[in-house]
């Protein structure tokens, strides 16, 4: 069985075959997960959206034409941008397996098999098939001649895993998300959990089993962040407090398994992300509470593992947030040092991945804005400054797609308004978060939230002094 | 040595791989990239045999060529149609019918025939712009089509003659309403068939000088399926295709070389004697010595020769690989590629972008690049159990493992994933499963032992 890999770890390489691509390239992306197939293919969007266009995105709704409906979306993208080596991604995960879905999965692959002459001279640019992880065995019978034409396959990591990995959360969640739904309408991203959603309530109703119940808990979970995404507050807390009071169910009939634990931690992030969202502050606070005491006691009963390390680290980025919206600014500080000193942790253990340097940098960052709100700008600017280092490294590694540039114009903007920085530091960062700014704008001129970083950014560089930036 | 900072040479060699377009020897761009004799055993290549037969054949004949994919069997083609060509004496055809037919249906005779004619016809307009007196032979095609006692009313009204062979090729409705046309006047319409096809021979010798021999290369019919929920269709009606109605293969024109699949030979065992030839094979290059075959599974022994055939194939295409990724690396690659090409390219490539994620210092210094990408390369091969046991069979019998026919279709579908490739050792095939399964089918060896013993 191959290694699953977050979607970070996977973009990383997948990214070179597509950029180096000179005709057909053909990449397979393995995933049971809708959240980390979107989380990848949000980096292929960003990364080409600010390059050329946007992908496009094929998934096909209805399988009795999933076949048809593919080619003809193919053919649109091949006259869509001529000449141009825009992506297209199709989406065959997003229906939970049964036997008519599995057969248009099988229809599909045959008809790309057969097309396979036209894939090459005439399609001609880079296609990303996203399929189920049980069809790793099955693409090469089903479509040999394709399959030989691969240059990269890869399964992503299970969904209740690596969902709540904080740098993924970040992304998910993070102020590109909106980019995603320029893929198609925010209905076409919830309508499919909500499928998934019924399809889990229903399997739960015909076997009242924990496993099932589970499941139901752990699709209203999905649900809950895609609502979130679609700007639906109200809605993903709904979905995130039933997921929640399966899971209270599952403690009292399971008793504290380190599994029923976690999956009840998640539950409470997600309850507290909807609420923080709703602008209900305390609630919030005491859901990430709850969870970060349950992770605690996690790392009491399993050791120092890194997922248990990470759960915590979110868990605390969490607190830290709600209490600094709270006011109490010191007890936000505690809570940014100790998750800082976890991320460190798993540098160490893990080495340095773009999840791990993220997650990190992005603490540094609040422990930074923390210092500064606390008068202690030294250490603010050393955080500041750490953090840069790491999001230059970010960019390298990654290549300039928008969640990367902003991550660093973030930073250069800390390093804009940091006190105890020199002038000239402070004006070099202010300009060229200014410049990184106004190329992101240029890519994306249709993105609100853009212009208006654009805007603080150009008021911080006319005076780094005074300016205020914000954001992780 | 120095320190990766930016990659374009990295990329560049990356680029330089591309294993989905075959050599054209025609073109001087791509003779250069062509490495001399990867696949003979002995210094004698199949495919120089193959030529050899139709140079010193008396009269045009029907010749079969088969090969795996990955191997490199439409490179080998073309190569041959070149050396034809340069030796004087032949027009040949190649044409890749994969653009012609959906190789994907259960493939009819009919339709082969016509696709066959139609691409005669195409190429020799093209090349010889047509008979001035008789105008261009796809409308010509056409008109003996509807000379015919065959109700293509239908269809003339629909798309006339001057799109025919254009419709034929990329419409696959219309192919199918030729094809139920065709088929309810099989025997007049092949006799029709094979005339139109000998005035076009005709046509070429007037131009190019009475001894020319027209050769007719069919490319990608190896490709025809034989999977999904048809499998067992599609079976039957290769049968029928090459086997009961072989003799309506047979051009008596012109020299036609059918690229069959690798499985005909089991399907049809007389076809090499129905022909009159046998079924000219190209094997997987040879990076593994030949074992003693009557010894079962052993470790596989590198064979130089071939090692150095594969490097070539990718130093010919970047000259400074080995500035990039030290020779010893690249042998370890090919060996581990055991002879295809396709997925010795793959594996470089995947070591070419592993290199510009982790910026190694550079030519690289050990082996922790290749060994994820061979990981890489094993992860793509997930198996169940039973395909275990019959590859373990495969690894100490040497040959394909087929018990009954019944099992065909699986047998054909581990080759088509290039988990079993096959040699040549100047007196026969052996077969040896992928080198990066070895590990993994290991235990079921005692098993596969003990059954053949």
């Amino acid at each position: 069985m191959s290694i699953a890999l977050s979607p970070d770890d996977a973009w990383r390489e997948m990214r070179l075959h597509i950029e180096w691509a000179t005709g057909f390239t053909l990449c397979f992306v393995f995933s049971d997960s809708p959240a980390l197939s979107r989380a990848l293919l949000q980096r292929l969007d960003d990364a080409w959206r600010f390059r050329t266009a946007p992908v496009t995105v094929i998934e096909p709704s209805d399988p009795a034409t999933a076949a048809v409906d593919m080619f003809e979306g193919l053919v649109q993208h091949q006259q869509r941008l001529p000449g141009v080596l825009v992506p297209a991604w199709l989406q065959l995960t997003t229906h939970a397996p049964d036997v008519a879905w599995d057969q248009a999965r099988s229809e599909c692959l045959g008809r790309l098999n057969e097309g396979r002459a036209w894939l090459v001279s005439d399609l001609a640019r880079p296609l990303v098939v996203c399929l189920p992880i049980a069809w790793q065995a099955q693409v090469a019978p089903a479509a040999p001649d394709l399959w030989h034409l691969r240059v990269f396959t890869v399964t992503l990591a299970a969904s209740e895993v690596a969902d709540k990995v904080p740098g993924l959360d970040a992304v998910v969640g993070g102020p590109d998300a909106s980019s995603l739904s320029l893929l198609g309408s925010p209905q076409r991203i919830v309508a499919p959990h909500r499928w998934l959603v019924e399809e889990a309530r229903n399997a739960w109703a015909s076997r009242p089993e924990a496993s099932q119940q589970r499941g139901l808990a752990a699709a209203l979970g999905d649900l809950s962040a895609a609502q979130l995404d679609a700007g639906d507050p109200e809605g993903a807390c709904a979905s995130a407090r039933e997921s929640l009071a399966l899971r209270r169910q599952l403690r009292e009939a399971l008793g504290e398994s380190p599994q029923v634990l976690r999956d009840l931690s998640i539950s409470l992030n997600n309850v507290g992300a909807a609420e923080a969202q709703a602008g209900r502050g305390e609630a919030a606070l005491a859901a990430y509470r709850e969870s970060l005491a349950l992770r605690r006691q996690l790392r009491e009963a399993l050791g120092e593992s890194p997922q248990v390390l990470r759960d915590l680290s979110v868990s605390l980025d969490n607190v830290g947030a709600a209490e600094a919206q709270a006011g109490r600014d010191e007890a936000a500080l505690a809570a940014y040092r100790e998750s800082l000193a976890l991320s460190r942790q798993l540098r160490e253990a893990l080495g340095e991945s773009p999840q791990v340097l993220r997650d990190l940098s992005v603490s540094l960052n609040k422990v930074g804005a923390a210092e500064a709100q606390a008068g202690r700008g030294e250490a603010a600017l050393a955080a500041y400054r750490e953090s840069l280092a790491l999001r230059r490294q970010l960019r390298e590694a990654l290549g300039e797609s928008p969640q990367v540039l902003d991550d660093l114009a973030v930073s250069l903007e800390r390093m804009a308004v940091a006190d105890d920085a020199d002038m000239v530091t402070r004006q070099a960062a202010a300009s060229e978060a200014v410049a990184i700014r106004e190329r992101l704008v240029a890519a994306m001129p249709d993105s609100p939230w853009h212009a208006e970083r654009l805007a603080v950014a150009r008021s911080v560089a006319a005076a780094p002094s005074g300016g205020a930036a914000d954001g992780q | 040595m120095s320190t990766m900072t930016s990659s374009p040479s990295i990329k560049s060699l990356y680029q330089a791989l591309d294993f989905e377009r075959e050599l054209d020897l025609d073109d001087p761009a791509d003779r250069h990239l062509y490495v001399a004799g990867l696949h003979a055993e002995d210094g004698l290549s199949p495919v120089d045999e193959l030529r050899a037969n139709i140079e010193m054949a008396a009269r045009p004949g029907t010749w079969l060529f088969t090969g795996h994919r990955g191997v490199g069997k439409s490179t080998e083609l073309r190569r041959m149609a070149h050396e034809l060509r340069a030796a004087g004496g032949f027009y040949v055809v190649v044409a890749d019918m994969e653009k012609r037919i959906n190789l994907a249906e259960p493939v009819k005779t009919e339709t082969l025939l016509v696709s066959l004619a139609a691409t005669l016809a195409d190429q020799v307009d093209h090349d010889l712009g047509g008979n001035r007196a008789k105008g261009h032979y796809a409308g010509r095609l056409w008109e003996w089509l509807t000379r015919t006692e065959i109700n293509l009313t239908v269809l003339e009204v629909k798309f006339g003659e001057s799109g025919f062979t254009a419709q034929l090729r990329e419409n696959p409705s219309f192919r199918a309403e030729v094809q139920r046309a065709l088929e309810a006047s099989r025997g007049t319409w092949f006799e029709q068939v094979k005339s139109f096809i000998k005035e076009v021979a005709d046509d070429v010798r007037l131009q190019r000088g009475a001894a020319t021999q027209v050769v007719l290369v069919l490319d990608s019919l190896e490709r025809l399926r034989v999977s999904g929920t048809n499998a067992q269709a599609c079976y039957e009606a290769i049968v029928q295709t090459f086997d009961v109605n072989g003799q309506f293969l047979k051009l008596d024109h012109v020299h036609a070389v059918y690229s069959v699949p690798p499985f005909l030979p089991f399907l049809v065992p007389r076809i090499g004697g129905y022909f009159g030839v046998e079924v000219c094979k190209l094997p997987h290059v040879k990076v593994f010595s030949t074992p003693d075959l009557s010894q079962g599974a052993q470790d596989v022994m590198p064979n130089p020769v071939g090692i150095n055939g594969m490097v070539q194939s990718a130093s010919k295409r970047y000259p400074p690989i080995e500035e990039l990724i030290p020779r010893p690396m690249l042998d370890r690659l090919a060996l581990a590629s055991s002879g295809s090409v396709r997925d010795f390219f793959r594996l470089v490539k995947s070591v070419c972008t592993k290199a510009q994620v982790k910026q190694p210092v550079l030519p690289l210094q050990d082996d922790s690049l290749p060994l994820l990408a061979e990981q890489a390369l094993r992860d793509e091969m997930p198996l169940a159990d039973e395909d275990l046991k019959r590859l373990a069979r495969v690894r100490v019998s040497h040959g394909v493992a087929l018990d009954t026919m019944d099992n065909l279709h699986k047998v054909a579908r581990l080759f088509d994933g290039g988990l079993i490739l096959s040699y040549r050792n100047g007196v026969g095939d052996w077969c040896e499963v992928q080198l990066l399964l070895h590990d993994q089918i290991a235990p079921f060896l005692p098993e596969a032992a003990a059954a053949r013993v």
